[in-house]
């Protein structure tokens, strides 16, 4: 595996209900790029995505993430590798029983093991003030709206700066407005913290404005790869269908 | 004949992995509450909400139990011309049997339910997979709690149970009745020992067990089989938890009062 290639997908195959959703998917991600991954709903962005984050496990293939195959190592070095990725999962998954605050120091306490108040303290401004939302920190999830809960989920999802950031369509429901925000926050903080990114997404065209390479899955494979310009002039029918105006 | 079979086989094998997910889920649960890193201001949130907040319709039942329990047992003492059992029997009833399977049945009905639909919302709301992919074992954050607090609850409120309902059974039988208040309580020292309230005890522990490794499991897997995802799986995951729980505390109550008679 090159050096720069942080995340390598390998013929990574998956059935569910004896349906075939992932059917040789191979994927190179580069340090520090972001790629969105787009396709239809069910076309398996979203599996692509679970088996990315090691919740599920493929039928075959391999998922190396820094050289590791985290679909054949025990727990403890996916937990190490895991410690790398941040997530922001397409409902936001706050916590419900705890606030802004607790929820975005979540891992700083838990993962990360601070206890200094002060310094906790500070790093939940600094997260906050990215992803412009300072003031709610006393604040519920269920008080909060759609755009609020997803800047929330994207300020703990950054707060421990990871290697990696996962995005499993973090604007789906929200208004036009707002999935501009979101996508200029993305753009935002990658350019600040210079993760790697993968947005699973189908929001067309927004998204090409946030990645530097798109992936089109279709049929279980990844039908066509490049930038966002290549993706536009690409020959391929389904290709042009998709990302066609309408 | 052939599909018959089959259907037959997939049944048996279905229920056979399921026995085997719901021991697997106990062995974890059972294994990261003795193991460290120990979360104590979860389990004392959970000592409150499946405690304190229990304590009203504990009290209620418990009060009511205890004097229905003597209005019965005096018109068929009285028969006897035994009235003066009357105490013992609402005693030994309460602290042998009732006590602690109605306190079951009340939690279930009050804390289990609420257990299994916040972790089935926390499921389907990805709340549960948000655990793993931040490297943390969710066991500790959403089980363990609720096992510990309901290791601790449950022989208390059964205490109070019986408390509430001896005394209840004291408010018919003497105030209401006219049996005598040395008579109601000093037949009760002769004939509860020690062994009565053990027995209580333990039973009290294993409906524990049973009230959260039910509520827990049925929540913790919302989805996990055909049962559908979303609103529906999880109403579904909380009437199993309640109906599962309530039938396995009547049948293992019947199964150690049959080994402890």
């Amino acid at each position: 595996m090159p050096e720069d290639i942080v995340i390598e997908v390998k013929g990574l195959r998956k059935a569910l209900a004896a349906k075939a959703v992932l059917n040789g998917v191979d994927l190179r991600i580069r340090r520090g790029e972001v790629l969105a991954v787009i396709g239809a709903s069910g076309a398996g962005k979203s599996i692509l995505l679970r088996h990315l984050m090691g919740l599920m496990l493929p039928d075959s293939g391999a998922v190396l993430i820094g050289g590791v195959d985290i679909t054949s190592v025990g727990l403890k070095q996916l937990n190490k590798v895991r410690s790398s990725i941040g997530v922001l999962f397409q409902s936001g998954a706050l916590f419900d029983s705890l606030n802004v605050y607790e929820n975005v120091s979540f891992p700083l306490r838990e993962c990360l093991g601070l206890i200094d108040e002060g310094k906790i303290g500070r790093r939940v401004k600094n997260a906050l003030d990215d992803v412009n939302l300072s003031g709610i920190e006393h604040k519920y999830p269920a008080e909060l709206s759609g755009g609020m809960k997803k800047r929330a989920a994207l300020a703990r999802a950054i707060i421990t700066n990871p290697d990696i950031v996962l995005f499993d369509e973090p604007t789906t429901g929200l208004d036009p407005l707002l999935k501009r925000a979101i996508h200029a926050l993305i753009r935002k903080n990658h350019k600040k913290y210079g993760f790697t990114g993968i947005i699973v997404s189908h929001e067309i065209p927004d998204i090409f404005e946030v990645s530097d390479r798109v992936a089109m899955l279709h049929g279980g494979i990844i039908v066509e790869e490049g930038t966002p310009e290549a993706l536009r002039n690409s020959k391929i029918p389904i290709v042009r269908e998709f990302i066609s105006p309408l | 004949m052939t599909s018959f079979v089959r259907v037959l086989g997939r049944g048996g094998l279905d229920f056979l992995r399921g026995l085997g997910k719901r021991g697997i889920f106990l062995f974890n649960a059972i294994h990261y509450s003795v193991t460290p890193p120990y979360k104590w201001r979860l389990a004392w949130r959970q000592v409150w909400f499946i405690g304190y907040m229990s304590l009203g319709v504990i009290v209620m039942t418990g009060g009511f139990t205890g004097m229905v329990l003597a209005l019965q047992l005096y018109y068929t003492l009285k028969k006897f011309g035994a009235e003066s059992m009357i105490g013992p029997g609402v005693a030994s009833s309460l602290v042998r049997e009732l006590g602690p399977v109605f306190t079951a049945l009340m939690v279930t009905a009050r804390g289990g339910s609420a257990i299994t639909a916040e972790l089935g919302i926390m499921r389907i709301s990805e709340q549960i997979d948000s655990y793993y992919v931040m490297a943390l074992n969710p066991y500790k954050y959403v089980v363990v709690p609720n096992f510990v607090a309901a290791i601790v609850c449950f022989p208390l409120l059964t205490a109070v149970f019986n408390t509430v309902g001896i005394w209840g059974g004291y408010m018919v039988a003497v105030k209401l009745l006219g049996v005598g208040s040395g008579v109601y309580f000093g037949e009760m020292q002769t004939f509860v020992s020690a062994r009565d309230i053990w027995l209580g005890v333990y039973k009290s522990l294993s409906f524990a067990v049973i009230v959260s490794w039910v509520s827990c499991y049925e929540g913790f897997y919302v989805g996990a089989d055909s049962s559908g995802f979303g609103a529906k799986a999880v109403s579904r995951a909380t009437t199993a938890s309640v109906v599962t729980a309530s039938v396995s505390i009547l049948v293992w109550d019947y199964t150690l009062g049959s080994f402890f008679v």
